[in-house]
């Protein structure tokens, strides 16, 4: 099990392969609340609440840390805000848009799968030749939603890291 | 002034005695016959001052198509141009671009061979430079390699109209119609160059109210000048004098289709022309045939459909016979009648029932061989779905007057059309044939055997008009068919190769791409977990 503690933390910025390695768990999943509230400042409080802490102890640890890593900011009011955008290891896979998070293979599944759209329309007649034609295509799609699924299911998220916590804790 | 002319007199005669060609001629007969086409005509010869002794009228150079005849001497080939000198009293009768026969003398000139000519004067027995007139059937065949262009019929639109080239100078005119589930086709055959006679061809194809897809066509295919001996009104096969062929080579024009809403209803109305055209009457047993010319010959249609049946309005107006170019100068129109003779295709997956006055008919096998109708139809079983109406009036311009007859038809059977008529036609058939089974996927996926020859089809009809005499004709007969607007049949239409290219290659970058992030996103790690 391994313990990112604050005595590790370096005073300067992290390099991205740095952090990739630094980020994760709990830590992750405050970064990941603050990317999708970039433009609002957020409290301790509120950390601990929306993301189920035990204590806002727990919640200011993990800021902390990200304020360690360069990555969040505290203002005179103590409140946090991000300060730099990352897109390291499963945050590379995701675009922020506002408040939404979506894996960035759904725009690709979404093209494929129009343009595929498109074709089929485009012929009044579905031969062989024509599907054959339109395979590769076919292919790419489903393949794009593949890894679209693939990634959601890698969103960090509580639920997730419970569950990963629980299973270490069996073995 | 008179001693000028004693000079002119002895030189004429010093010169007669001493050119050799001046010499007084001796009957000879001819050994050299050649077809070809009169390239040029040099009349400058006449008035020469040997004009007493040899009179060259003109000079006329012939293409060779064809030699005939030719002696051990005769050099020219296919293709070559030859020289004819031409030494009657009169000009030639041909003209430049003519198709012209020559019959006459090979005259060598070993020195100069250019010079050599075919001599067709008085003393050379026989000889002769004859017009050939031009075939009523002389397209040329039906070239193996198909070089119309069916793929430029615009299937996808509502209507269109257009041309479709068939070899370097025969053509077809087309109109489409593409609504409510059903599509009509008309081909016109015309040409600028050859003497095509005039054959038309309307199709039409539909869903039936069961679902069953038809397709249901017509031809023009003969007109018969028949004249009607016992009086029983119908034109019996002994009665039928001449084939009357109108040739499209001068004068086409057309009517583009155009859309005209009349109340709630849509007309789709079209027409082609043949101005002043030249025809042939060409007798039924094969002993000949005259030229005659036609003021014109136009087709008009009017498609529309109300409810679920469609209507084809059709209009012929066969123009007045100006003029006949015959020797024999009995030849008359008058008391003679006209013909129609038409013959129909039916393409459809079921099996069809052809009804005559109520009864079920078939012209392979029609007993009598003519049976009076003035009403037909097509059942697809128990169902009908065609109709054909007869018996409407045509109009008859008579000089200034304009009368109004009853016009007939009978159901024909196969062998009531001679076998004389199939060979003017049998070209232009097949080559209609062959444009059909190019078009026929476009409007339907029904397998199709397009037998356009009026021996397969199982029901030959003949419309005829009692009186006409060469006069100007207008009749208007209606085919009506019964569609189910709902079953509108899918037109297949030919794989655009672009679209499919474009298709695969963009797919292919997809893939790879797809490809690319699977490997990417295999490698990212789940995120390291921490204990909150």
């Amino acid at each position: 099990m391994c313990i990112v503690g604050l005595k590790n933390l370096p005073s300067e910025k992290l390099s991205e392969d740095k952090l990739f390695s630094e980020l994760g768990g709990n830590t992750l999943l405050v970064y990941w609340y603050f990317l999708t509230r970039r433009r609002n400042p957020i409290g301790v409080r509120e950390v601990q609440r929306a993301l189920h802490f035990s204590s806002s102890s727990t919640a200011d640890y993990h800021l902390k840390k990200l304020i360690g890593f360069g990555l969040i900011d505290k203002d005179s009011f103590g409140n946090y805000k991000v300060k730099r955008v990352v897109k390291v290891g499963i945050i590379s896979a995701f675009l922020f848009v506002g408040r939404f998070v979506f894996p960035k293979h759904l725009v690709y599944s979404i093209l494929t799968s129009a343009m595929i759209l498109f074709f089929l329309l485009s012929f009044t007649e579905i031969s062989l030749i024509i599907l054959v034609a339109l395979l590769p295509g076919i292919l790419a799609a489903v393949i794009f939603w593949y890894e679209t699924l693939t990634v959601w299911k890698r969103k960090p998220s509580r639920i997730t890291i419970s569950k990963n916590s629980n299973k270490r804790s069996k073995v | 002034m008179k001693q000028q002319l004693y000079v002119s007199v002895l030189t004429c005669l010093l010169l007669a005695f001493l050119v050799p060609g001046a010499k007084t001629q001796s009957f000879q007969s001819p050994d050299t016959k050649i077809q070809g086409i009169v390239t040029e005509i040099r009349y400058n010869y006449e008035g020469a001052p040997l004009i007493s002794t040899y009179k060259l009228t003109a000079l006329i150079s012939v293409l060779i198509n064809e030699t005939i005849l030719k002696p051990e001497t005769f050099t020219r080939e296919r293709n070559q141009l030859v020289g004819v000198s031409y030494n009657y009293s009169g000009p030639p009768t041909c003209k430049v671009n003519d198709v012209v026969e020559v019959y006459g003398l090979w005259v060598p000139v070993t020195d100069v061979p250019a010079s050599s000519t075919i001599r067709v004067d008085d003393y050379v027995t026989g000889s002769y430079v004859d017009v050939v007139p031009p075939p009523p059937s002389s397209p040329p065949p039906p070239s193996e390699e198909n070089d119309l262009d069916i793929a430029s019929v615009d299937t996808q639109s509502e209507y269109s109209n257009g041309s479709i080239q068939y070899q370097f100078a025969m053509n077809l005119w087309y109109n489409w119609i593409n609504t409510q589930g059903t599509q009509v086709i008309f081909f016109a055959y015309y040409s600028e160059v050859y003497n095509s006679p005039i054959i038309t061809f309307i199709g039409q194809h539909y869903v039936t109210m069961d679902g069953t897809e038809v397709f249901i066509g017509n031809t023009l295919k003969l007109m018969e000048v028949y004249n009607d001996t016992n009086k029983n009104n119908v034109p019996e096969v002994n009665e039928i004098g001449y084939f009357f062929l109108v040739n499209s080579s001068v004068g086409f024009t057309v009517t583009p289709i155009q859309k005209i809403m009349l109340g709630e209803v849509a007309h789709y109305r079209w027409g082609v022309k043949y101005h002043i055209i030249d025809g042939f009457l060409i007798a039924e047993n094969g002993t000949g045939n005259v030229r005659v010319i036609v003021e014109h010959m136009a087709f008009s249609y009017d498609y529309y459909i109300q409810n679920n049946v469609s209507y084809l309005k059709t209009g012929f107006d066969i123009g007045e016979i100006v003029s006949i170019e015959s020797d024999e100068t009995y030849l008359t129109l008058e008391g003679l009648s006209l013909s129609l003779l038409y013959a129909t295709i039916t393409i459809t997956p079921k099996n069809y029932t052809v009804l005559v006055n109520g009864q079920p008919y078939n012209s392979a096998t029609a007993f009598p061989s003519l049976l009076a109708t003035n009403y037909s139809e097509i059942l697809l079983e128990n169902q009908k779905i065609y109709e054909f109406i007869f018996g409407e009036n045509y109009t008859l311009y008579k000089n200034s007057i304009v009368e109004s007859y009853k016009s007939f038809s009978v159901a024909s059977a196969i062998n009531t059309v001679s076998s004389n008529a199939r060979v003017p036609l049998s070209g232009l058939i097949e080559q209609l044939e062959n444009v059909l089974k190019d078009f026929f996927p476009k409007i339907s996926e029904m397998q199709a055997n397009i037998d356009l020859d009026y021996t397969a089809s199982p029901f030959v009809y003949r419309v005829y008009y009692p009186t006409w005499e060469g006069y100007r004709i207008k009749h208007d007969p209606t085919y009506i068919a019964y569609i189910n607007p709902q079953g509108i049949p899918k037109i297949p239409t030919s794989l655009p190769l672009e679209l499919l290219i474009t298709a695969t290659i963009i797919g292919l970058i997809a893939l790879i791409g797809a490809v690319w992030e699977l490997q990417k996103t295999k490698r990212l790690p789940r995120p390291p977990l921490a204990i909150s």
